[in-house]
């Protein structure tokens, strides 16, 4: 605390109303008493925030401008990056459900071209034997791996059968075996009989196996006196 | 965009350029706001504190002799000491990440003696501000008035006093009900 008679020499010092000699003598009691010198100090601090009242209530307007600006500036980049995001969400999720609708309708694609006529080792070779009646009624039954094994016995007995090679390919592309499938047919000589309907089949199981490139160049090879030309064209518009 | 150097920006910032202050908002305040945020604080806090150490600066800066240093270092040690101090006012605990962004690694020692310093100026400026606006609206127009430099004799047309000594009575009285209050608020503050 300080006394009346210093409040009012605080405020003659502080008004400037001192002389030189007083002012000097006035100041050299700061050392002494910090009470003095806390309320000096105090004097000065308020004759500051005076002579700036004005001055920091328009920067302090000016501050919470900026601040708005700036957060305006934020939540809009903030909302492009969101909507980018979403965006790319959305994308890939798009992108999914083609992948997923392509994927469910491949088999149809593949099914629906995937037809020929039953199996009939014996009518066309003019034999009757029985691995080859077996091989017909599997192939009837549509159990195809053990059709295959049947198919592919015959045809190594007689290598110049195609047929069996034929429909061994065609077993193994109906078992789901595509790889193999296409593996036996592709390579069938040209001119065979049986050679574009091998090709067709090939064709088709590259298809399964998303080979999109190999199934086009062999569906190209069909040629247009084939009974697979019209299906071959249809199969390529459409890949 | 305009490169500042840093005593263009005390200077800038002093004069209150909205140039100036958009270009601090958008060099410094993502750094304080993402130092904040990773010690417990929100976006919104984050967005107080940044706006306080700026007005904290122009209180300890502005129209005074005070030696400049790095606007970004300095600015951010504001802001981590007003972090600081308001997690410990409100008794959270949370653990504080002390790292500094490398920039603001600074070799001036001072830094944070600076930035202390200027959190007192501000303290006080806040004070003072508060504690005016509770004066009665003739002292609050008495010392605006003679803040403008106005001589006793216009002082006393203006607010009807009598004479000038009841001008200089009066603006004592204010004076003292003014220091009286502010050692009230002040003295809230500081104490822990």
């Amino acid at each position: 605390m300080i006394s009346e008679r210093d409040k009012e020499l605080l405020e003659e010092w502080a008004d400037g109303r001192m002389s030189e000699a007083a002012r000097a003598a006035f100041e050299a009691r700061f050392d002494e008493e910090p009470a003095l010198a806390e309320a000096a100090r105090l004097r000065q601090d308020m004759n500051r925030y005076l002579q700036r009242r004005e001055k920091r209530d328009a920067f302090k307007a000016r501050l919470a401008a900026a601040r708005a600006a700036h957060e305006q500036a934020r939540r809009r980049t903030h909302m492009r990056v969101v909507w980018r995001r979403r965006l790319g969400a959305l994308a890939a999720v798009a992108a999914v459900a083609l992948v997923v609708v392509w994927w469910v309708g491949r088999p149809d694609l593949v099914e629906r071209y995937a037809t020929y006529p039953p199996l009939s080792l014996t009518q066309r070779s003019g034999e009757v034997e029985t691995l080859a009646l077996r091989a017909e009624r599997l192939f009837a039954e549509r159990q195809f791996t053990q059709a295959a094994r049947v198919l592919d016995s015959l045809h190594r007995m007689n290598p110049a059968d195609t047929l069996a090679l034929l429909y061994e390919g065609i077993a193994r592309f109906e078992a789901g075996d595509y790889r193999q499938a296409a593996s036996l047919l592709e390579d069938f000589p040209a001119g065979g009989n049986w050679t574009t309907e091998a090709w067709y089949f090939a064709a088709l199981a590259h298809l399964a196996l998303d080979e999109k490139d190999k199934a086009r160049e062999l569906l190209e090879k069909i040629p247009p006196h084939s009974g697979r030309y019209s299906q071959a064209q249809e199969l390529l518009q459409r890949l | 965009m305009k490169n500042w150097t840093d005593s263009e920006l005390f200077d800038a910032l002093c004069r209150g350029e909205t140039d100036a202050l958009n270009f601090i908002y958008r060099k410094f305040e993502p750094e304080v706001r993402q130092w904040i945020c990773r010690n417990s604080g929100t976006p919104d806090e984050a967005a107080d504190v940044f706006q306080e150490a700026l007005l904290t600066i122009f209180d300890s800066y502005c129209g005074q002799q005070r030696q400049m240093s790095s606007f970004g270092g300095l600015l951010f040690n504001i802001c981590r000491n007003k972090w600081l101090s308001q997690l410990r006012k409100n008794k959270r605990h949370e653990v504080v990440r002390m790292d500094v962004p490398e920039r603001y690694q600074d070799t001036d020692d001072d830094l944070l003696a600076r930035a202390i310093a200027a959190e007192e100026d501000f303290a006080r400026q806040e004070a003072l501000d508060k504690t005016f606006a509770m004066l009665s609206e003739l002292c609050r127009n008495l010392l605006a008035l003679v803040a403008q430099g106005l001589k006793p004799n216009d002082i006393v047309e203006r607010l009807g006093m009598t004479n000038a000594n009841a001008v200089y009575q009066r603006k004592k009285a204010c004076i003292d009900r003014w220091r009286t209050l502010f050692h009230q608020h002040y003295a809230q503050k500081t104490t822990p």
